[in-house]
Formats: structure tokens, sequence, C-alpha cells
């Protein structure tokens, strides 16, 4: 447990959660416009145009974080290793989570990609076993590809089965 | 099977529809409606025909070598890898539009707590369907039979080893005696459930009760109207006290388990006799509950986490038995479940971790406290803290680990002590997580996830020292 594991996630991830990140921040852009044009148009309304700026702000402020700061902190922190026998994880900006699965206990693997992920060249890699779930997100898709025939490969039933 | 899709879609969309046109019917201009029906299933078809024909295209499936593969998703691709191992059991359904149509639908299943099926393909003909079932099976039958003529085979050898007959039936049985049913029923603690049930009733029928009642009573007992307040309550509390008790013994009567060679038997019920049989290797660990009570008068009760089985017993199989002296439960273990062993010692968290805890149960006081500072007498709420305090402490005293051999223990309090044996291989996964203060104060908090019926359990002890918790990483790890 001292040593981290090794491979880190694809770099693409940054443009990835940038992109996406962007996106969110302009569907939520919405709704500070949407009360700005109200106050310009209904002056009877009696609204305060500062609010609406100060939602501009917190919109553009919220967009920073999450397009910015916070995938480089993901970014920073995971790390993943895939030996012969287990999966070891390690994840999270403020707790830090590192989680082992034992080969045996996989039941199966998926990988999983939306439009944006797709755009950049990426996917999310899915592992479950009977009692939890758990995620690589933004792997190149050859290497979840790779990854999740591997995996299945190596996951086979033993005599220890549950 | 698209088009079929788009009219199994539209028909959700008729309910609304059938109310929009009964508040109609009233209305003189009832062609109006059926012309607002039709521009509504128009529209409704133009968008969901093309997005079920895509679903459809996107879906596919492709057989190779030991795996399935499948595809799917319009906009969210998903891909996923079945082992042909893996697969347990193979449904094929048809429904009578399906079979009209010459379709089924395949539903294939592995091993595990999933609710829904693995993987679902709901229209393909009944002879493809019958393939895939074939080349799917045949695998998962042959894994099955090799496994059987492995367990003969070591059974006859076990039966030669054992001189003699009479090692054929290895049986142990534990019956719960009746004082010690009674007090499993008095240590529920369900009688605070029914007690708030009956202080309800009470409440609604109290306005009923004639006044001069109330009178006469204050008169006998004392002159006071809080007395009698507080009189009625202790009476209703030894009521549904002993209500409780009463129908917990009765439910529990008899409560008797037998070890069978390679499962276990419960049983139990005076009016309905209950049984079940629980293979042992669906047993995926084992819970010993130490409730406030119980603990005070040295009992416990032995839980079973369960998986599978996807029956109705497994509702009643949490309890393996409902009341045991806590200095028994080894020689329970020994009789019933030697595969279990209750450890010796634990090793307890670091000195470190108790401010911790007391820190972590003083600040659950403060959603209290502070808006009852606007209150007269608000003040008065600080006096939480003093239960607070011992509440962390018990906690921190009662957190910690073991291992020995293959089995990992972790005992841990929020309000009644659990300890939980599992062995390694039932262990599905091994967190350790640490948020910044833990990781100044080099302390981890460990989490095993186990498969229990329906979905998964995962049991957390907080702040073991990093050393302990290394230990277990190791111990878990296989390489």
């Amino acid at each position: 447990m001292e040593r981290a594991p090794k491979e880190k996630i694809d770099s693409r991830a940054l443009r990835a959660w940038f992109f996406s990140g962007l996106l969110w921040g302009l569907l939520l852009l919405l709704f500070p416009a949407a009360y700005l044009v109200l106050v310009n148009l209904f002056p009877l309304l009696n609204l305060t145009e500062l609010f609406g700026w100060l939602g501009v702000g917190a919109v553009v402020l919220f967009t920073l974080v999450v397009a910015v700061i916070i995938p480089r902190l993901k970014m920073h922190f995971w790390r993943y290793e895939i030996r012969d026998n287990e999966i070891d994880i390690q994840h999270g900006i403020i707790i830090i989570r590192r989680t082992l699965i034992p080969m045996i206990r996989v039941q199966h693997v998926d990988t999983e990609h939306g439009p944006v992920m797709r755009f950049f060249g990426l996917a999310t890699l899915r592992i479950s076993t009977a009692a939890t779930n758990h995620r690589i997100p933004a792997l190149s898709r050859e290497t979840a590809a790779e990854l999740r025939g591997e995996i299945s490969a190596l996951a086979r039933v033993s005599d220890e089965d549950v | 099977m698209i088009p079929l899709g788009a009219v199994r879609s539209l028909l959700y969309l008729l309910p609304p529809l059938v109310i929009v046109m009964i508040q109609n019917i009233g209305n003189t201009d009832s062609r109006w409606t059926l012309v607002t029906f039709a521009i509504f299933a128009a529209v409704s078809l133009a968008i969901i025909l093309p997005y079920q024909m895509l679903n459809w295209a996107f879906y596919t499936y492709r057989y190779e070598s030991g795996y399935l593969h499948i595809k799917s998703g319009v906009v969210f691709k998903k891909e996923r890898s079945i082992k042909q191992e893996r697969v347990q059991t193979v449904n094929i359904r048809t429904g009578i539009l399906q079979r009209l149509l010459g379709l089924a639908s395949l539903h294939v299943e592995t091993a595990g707590g999933g609710m829904e099926s693995e993987l679902s393909l709901t229209a393909v003909t009944i002879e493809e369907a019958r393939k895939i079932k074939e080349t799917l099976e045949s695998s998962a039958h042959k894994l099955e039979k090799e496994k059987e003529t492995a367990e003969t085979g070591e059974e006859k050898v076990a039966n030669e080893a054992a001189s003699g007959s009479e090692a054929e039936t290895f049986e142990e049985v534990y019956r719960i005696s009746s004082p010690e049913l009674f007090l499993a029923g008095a240590t529920s603690g369900r009688f605070l459930l029914l007690f708030s049930l009956i202080a309800a009733v009470f409440s609604q029928v109290m306005p009923f009760i004639p006044e001069t009642f109330w009178e006469n009573m204050i008169e006998q007992v004392t002159s006071t109207a809080a007395a009698t307040v507080v009189l009625v309550l202790i009476v209703l509390l030894l009521f549904s006290w002993f209500i409780s008790a009463l129908a917990f013994m009765i439910q529990n009567a008899n409560f008797t388990v037998r070890r069978q060679k390679e499962s276990l038997q419960v049983s139990w019920g005076l009016i309905e006799q209950k049984q079940l049989t629980l293979k042992l290797h669906r047993l995926q660990a084992l819970g010993i509950h130490e409730g406030v009570l119980r603990q005070l008068t040295g009992r416990c009760a032995l839980i079973a986490e369960v998986a599978g089985g996807g029956s109705r017993e497994q509702n009643y199989v949490t309890v393996l038995f409902p009341l045991l002296r806590s200095t028994e439960v080894a020689n329970f273990l020994v009789r019933i479940l030697p595969e279990y062993q209750l450890p010796r010692t634990i090793v307890p968290l670091p000195l470190r971790a108790r401010r911790r805890y007391i820190f972590r149960a003083l600040l659950t006081t403060l959603p209290v406290i502070i808006p009852l500072q606007w209150a007269p007498y608000g003040w008065i709420a600080f006096i939480l803290v003093i239960p607070a305090y011992f509440w962390g402490l018990s906690r921190y005293n009662a957190g910690g680990t073991v291992i020995e051999d293959l089995q990992l223990t972790l005992r841990f309090r929020f309000i009644n002590r659990y300890k939980i044996l599992v062995r390694r291989n039932y262990i599905q996964a091994l967190e350790v997580s640490s948020n910044p203060l833990q990781r100044w104060w080099n302390l981890r908090t460990v989490q095993a996830s186990v498969l229990s019926s329906p979905a998964g359990k995962s049991f957390k002890v907080t702040d073991l020292d990093i050393k302990e918790a290394r230990n277990l990483w190791k111990w878990y790890s296989r390489s």
C-alpha cells in the first residue's frame, strides 16, 4: 500500500473535462442571462440588475472550478494498476480512496463513452463485482478496450468462487 | 420489433391522453380532442420511431471464443464482454405479441446479487434464442458436471477415510432455552416502536375518556396532573414492552439451528413453524450484534449475511440465532460453524483516534444546541454534550480489527456494537481511505464490501492506525 499504483489516466482527460465543464457552465449561464433579460425588458417589475451580474460571476467561478481546477486535481490523484490477480485503484481529491479488487471477484467489465468523451477518443472502464462498482474514467479508447479484454480474460471462475 | 417498441412507448402516453379526453367529454366540440390526439400521436411517433430504430441498430451482440460481446447505446455507448463460464442461467421468454411475430426475448444471468439481468436481448428469432441458449449453457453445464464429479470423488475418499458408518451424517443442534428466549424478547428493543404506536393511538382515544375518570384517578394517586401524565406513560411503556416481548417469544419459540455437512437448517415459530435451509457457500459473513440492552446483560444475537437465493426466504435468513450469551459464542461457532472463529484479541484503535471520535460525537449535537439558543432556557441543551462525549468514547472503544488466518474481524459501533467475521474470499473489494486530517495523524478508514442480498453491504472501521491498515491491505492483496 505504501507505493501508489503505476498507471495514470490519459492526459486528454483534461481537455475532455474542460470541454464538458464549459458546456455545463454555458448551460447554467442561461439562468442569470434570462434574469438580466427580464430586468431590462420589464422595468416595471423593479428587479435589481446587480443580482443578475452576481449570478454571472458565480457561474463563471463555478465553471472555472469545475472545468479547470477539479480536473487538474483529479488527474493528479487518479492512479490505477492492473496486475494478474487484482486491480488497484486510487482516486479522490480531498478524501483519497484506494481500492483493491481481486480478479476472481470481478463479475463483468464494461467500457462506455458519451459524445464528449468520444470526440476526445476516450472511454470509461467500469468494473463490477457482485457487491460493488468501480470505474476508471478517461482512458484512451484503445487502452479501455484492451483492459476490458484483459480483465475479463483474467477474471475466471475459481474454486474459491462465491 | 422496432414498430412494436414504438407502439409500446406510445401506450405509455395513453393515460394522460385519456384523462384529457375525459375532461373534454362535456365539451361540445369533441372533434377537437380527436384532432389533438392525432397530432399528439403523430408527433410522438415521429420522435420515438427513429429513436427505437437507432437503438435497435446500435444494439449488437457477437459470440466469439468463449465470450459474448454486447455493444449498445445511441449517444452514450456501452460495451460489455461476458465470459461464458460466468453464465449461470439463460431464460427465453415469449409474450403474445412476440409469439405472433416468431420472436423471443433472451435473458442471461450471471452469478451474483444484481437484480437485473446481465444481458437482455428483447427481440431475437426463436431459433436464434435457442441457439444462443444452447451454446451458452453447454459449457456452463459441463463445468457444473465437472464440479459434481470432483465433489463426489472427494466424498468417497472422505467416507473411506472415516472408519465406520456413524460419520455419515455430521449433525449438531443448538436450541434456545425458554428463559433466554424471554430475555431476548425483553431486550429486543422493539417495544419502543410499539410504544410510540400505542401512545399515538392513545392520544387519539384520550379525549373520549370521561373527565371524571381522570379526576378520580388523580385524587387516588396524587393531586398533580403532571404525575398522571408520567404514570400513564409508564403504564403504557410497560404494557408495550410486555406485549412486544411476548410477540417476540411466540415468533421465535423453539428457535433451532442444525448443522448438516454443508448446510445450516434454521427453524422457529410456535404457531407457524418455519424452516429454512441455508447452504453454507451462500453465507458471506457472520455478524455478532450486541444491542445496548443486550450488551448490558452480556448477550448478543448472531446475524448471517446471505447472498442470492432469489426467493422470499432470504428475508428471514438474517437472524442466525436470536440470543446467545456472549461467552458462549465461541462454543456455538465450534459446534455449528467451525469455519468462523471468534478472535481472542482485537487490535484496538490508536489513542490519537480517541479525540477524533469524541469530537465527531460532539459535532452531532450542534444542530440541536445552536437553534435552541434562541429559546428560553436554551443553555440547558448544553447538557447534551455529556451523553455525546460518552457516546463518542464508547464508539472509539468499540473500534478495532484483527486478522486470523483467512478471517478478518471488524468491530465497530454506531449505537449497537457489531463484530463482523468475514473470510477473505468473501470480501468483494477492500477500500482504504483518508481525509487530510487522517493523513496528518497517520490514520485510515478501512471498508470491506461483501455480497449480501439484494445488493451488497460494506462494513467500515474509522481511524485505524496506518500500520494496521497496511497489514489488512497486504493480507487481502494476492500479489
